[in-house]
C-alpha cells in the first residue's frame, strides 16, 4: 500500500466512527509505520508492550521517536508480577517456557486493549516469516475487531527507502550486530554465518511470540 | 521527605536507616525487603530515635504490584536490595540476574511512574573487574563475577532515569565494620570474628589480592548525605582504602597477637582490584578523616559480647 492508500484507509475508519490503535516493538523497520501514522493521525494510539524484559537502548529510543514523531505512545505492561512469573525451579520463565513468558507479558496485555478498539493497524510484513505471508491487509481478529496491516506488501527495500527519504532514527544497537530486537532474554546478536529469524529464540523452533498466531481470527 | 529503601534489612540498610531517623526533614522511612537472607538486626536493639517514622513491608523486588503500592507518597529512593555471595559470586548467572538486573529494571520502570525526585543504588565496585593500577569513574567497566555483571546490567536501567530524577550510581568498595545487620561472609567481617573467637584466620588464595574498602559507618554516612548534599547526579566510586589481605591478617595480629593464620590454598594468585578513592565525593558527603584501620579493627572486637 502506498501512503495515499494507507492515509485513505485510516480516513475511511474515522469517518466509520472506528476506534483505532497501533502497537509497535521500536525497531528500526517498525517506525516506517511510525511515521506514515504520525503523519496521517498522531492522536491514534501507540501501544509500546513493555514486557519489562527490553534493553534499556530500546526504552530510551522509543522515547526519542516519541518526541521526534510527536506520537501519543502508551506503555503497556503486564498485568502478572514477575515473581509470579517462575517455573518451578525458581528461575524466570524464559529460562524454561517462553511461549508462557511471552503469553504474560505480550499477548495477554494486548489481548485487553484489544477488547476496547475496533481496529489494530499492525506493521507485519508478509516478508518477515510464514505466519506473517499467510496474513491478508484486513483480517478478523477476536472480539469483533479487525487487524489492518498497510505494511503487508512493503519489503526490506522500500522499508530502506521510506527510512533514507524521511531520515528516520535507527535503533542503537544495530550498529552493535543486533537485526532483531525484541526482550532482551530471547535477542541474540547474531554471529557470521547465522540467518536472520536466528536472532530471536535462537535454537528454538519459536518464530512468534503469539500476538500475530493467537490474537488473530483464522 | 519520605524514603523507601528496597534491601532495607540489610548490612547497608541498617546502618542507613539509624543515620535517616535521626534526620528531622526525614519523615516517613519504607524498608522494604524479602529477609532472602535472612537478616533481624535492623529490628532489634530496643526503640530507636524516630522509631514511629519507620515502616517495614516485607515484598519481592520483582513485585511490580506491590512496588507500585509502597512507591505512593515516596520521595527518595535507595536502592540496595540485591543478590550477593561472598566470596564466590559464580553459582547460579540466573539467580544475580534476576534479582539485581530485572529486579531493578522493575524498579526502576515503578519509579518512572512515581512521584519519586531522587533515586540512589548502592553498585558496586566489582564492576571494574580486576585491576592492578587503581581504576577512578573513568575506567571501563569489565565485571568477571556473575553478581559484578549483574550489577552493571541493573546499572544500565538506572541510567535511564538520570535525566528525569535526580539520579545517583555509588560503586561501593567491599563493606565492612559492626552494626547489627552485619554479615560475616565478607573477607574483613570474616576475619574479625575467627581472630576473636577461634584464634585461627582462614586465607584464601596468597593473600596477596588487594580490595577497595569502605566502613559501614562511612557507606551509610555518604547515602544519608546526599540528600543534603550539593553533589550532583551521577556515577561515583565510593571508596575509602585499598588493602591486600594479608595486611588485614597483619593488623589483626598486632591487635591478637596468639591469632594463627591457614593459607587453604596459597597457590593461588587471585584477583586483584584497587579503586582510586573519589576524594572530592568523599568531602561533599562528609565522610570526615579516615581512621587507621587498626582502631576500627580493636572499636570491632570491642562490640563483640565476650
Amino acid at each position: 500500500m502506498t501512503f495515499e492508500e494507507i492515509k485513505s484507509r485510516l480516513n475511511s475508519y474515522k469517518e466509520a466512527g472506528k476506534l483505532m490503535f497501533t502497537s509497535s516493538s521500536f525497531q528500526s523497520h517498525s517506525l516506517v509505520m511510525l511515521h506514515i501514522i504520525s503523519r496521517v493521525d498522531n492522536t491514534i494510539p501507540v501501544y509500546f508492550i513493555n514486557t519489562g524484559y527490553h534493553f534499556p537502548e530500546t526504552i530510551q529510543f522509543r522515547d526519542h521517536v516519541t518526541e521526534a514523531f510527536k506520537l501519543n505512545t502508551i506503555d503497556l505492561k503486564p498485568e502478572v508480577p514477575k515473581h509470579m512469573q517462575m517455573d518451578s525451579e525458581g528461575r524466570l520463565l524464559f529460562t524454561s517456557d517462553p511461549d508462557h513468558c511471552c503469553y504474560l507479558n505480550k499477548t495477554q496485555p494486548m489481548d485487553g486493549i484489544l477488547r476496547s478498539f475496533d481496529v489494530w493497524i499492525n506493521g507485519v510484513r508478509a516478508d518477515q516469516s510464514a505466519v506473517r505471508a499467510a496474513m491478508k491487509v484486513e483480517q478478523p481478529a477476536p472480539y469483533n475487531t479487525v487487524r489492518f496491516h498497510p505494511m503487508l506488501d512493503w519489503n526490506s527495500k522500500m522499508i530502506w527507502q521510506y527510512q533514507k527519504e524521511f531520515n528516520l532514527p535507527k535503533h542503537p544497537l544495530e550498529e552493535k550486530g543486533y537485526v532483531s530486537i525484541g526482550c532482551e532474554p530471547c535477542t541474540r546478536r547474531l554471529d557470521p554465518g547465522m540467518q536472520e529469524r536466528e536472532a530471536r529464540w535462537y535454537g528454538l523452533k519459536k518464530v512468534e511470540c503469539g500476538l500475530h498466531t493467537e490474537l488473530v481470527t483464522k | 521527605m519520605n524514603i523507601l529503601i528496597t534491601g532495607g534489612a540489610g548490612y547497608i540498610g541498617t546502618g542507613l536507616v539509624a543515620k535517616l531517623a535521626a534526620d528531622d526533614a526525614v519523615k516517613k522511612i519504607v524498608l522494604y525487603d524479602n529477609l532472602s537472607r535472612p537478616n533481624y538486626g535492623v529490628f532489634l536493639g530496643g526503640r530507636r530515635p524516630g522509631a514511629e517514622k519507620i515502616r517495614f513491608y516485607k515484598g519481592e523486588l520483582l513485585d511490580s504490584r506491590h512496588l507500585k503500592m509502597v512507591l505512593k507518597d515516596i520521595d527518595v529512593v535507595y536502592h540496595l536490595a540485591a543478590k550477593v555471595t561472598t566470596p564466590f559470586a559464580n553459582a547460579d548467572a540466573h539467580l544475580y540476574e534476576q534479582v539485581n538486573h530485572w529486579g531493578t529494571a522493575e524498579l526502576v520502570y515503578a519509579v518512572e511512574e512515581s512521584n519519586v525526585r531522587k533515586f540512589i543504588y548502592a553498585s558496586s565496585s566489582g564492576v571494574y573487574g580486576d585491576s592492578n593500577e587503581a581504576v577512578d569513574e573513568l575506567s571501563l567497566p569489565a565485571p568477571k563475577s556473575f553478581y559484578a555483571i549483574s550489577k552493571l546490567r541493573g546499572e544500565e536501567h538506572v541510567k535511564r532515569l538520570m535525566n528525569k530524577r535526580d539520579t545517583y550510581i555509588f560503586r561501593c568498595g567491599n563493606v565492612y565494620g559492626y552494626n547489627r545487620g552485619m554479615r560475616f561472609d565478607a573477607v574483613i567481617n570474616k576475619f574479625v570474628f575467627e581472630a576473636n573467637f577461634q584464634k585461627r584466620i582462614t586465607v584464601h588464595g596468597n593473600g596477596n589480592q588487594s580490595r577497595a574498602f569502605i566502613h559501614i559507618d562511612s557507606v551509610a554516612t555518604a547515602l544519608a548525605n546526599v540528600l543534603k548534599s550539593d553533589l550532583k547526579g551521577g556515577v561515583y566510586n565510593l571508596v575509602e582504602r585499598n588493602i591486600k589481605v594479608i595486611d588485614i591478617v597483619d593488623e589483626l595480629k598486632q591487635l591478637i597477637p596468639d591469632m594463627e593464620f591457614i593459607f587453604i590454598n596459597q597457590h593461588l594468585t587471585l584477583h586483584e582490584l584497587n579503586v582510586k578513592p573519589n576524594e572530592t565525593v568523599n568531602q561533599k558527603l562528609n565522610l570526615g578523616e579516615l581512621k587507621p584501620l587498626q582502631e576500627e579493627l580493636r572499636e570491632f572486637i570491642n562490640r563483640f559480647s565476650f
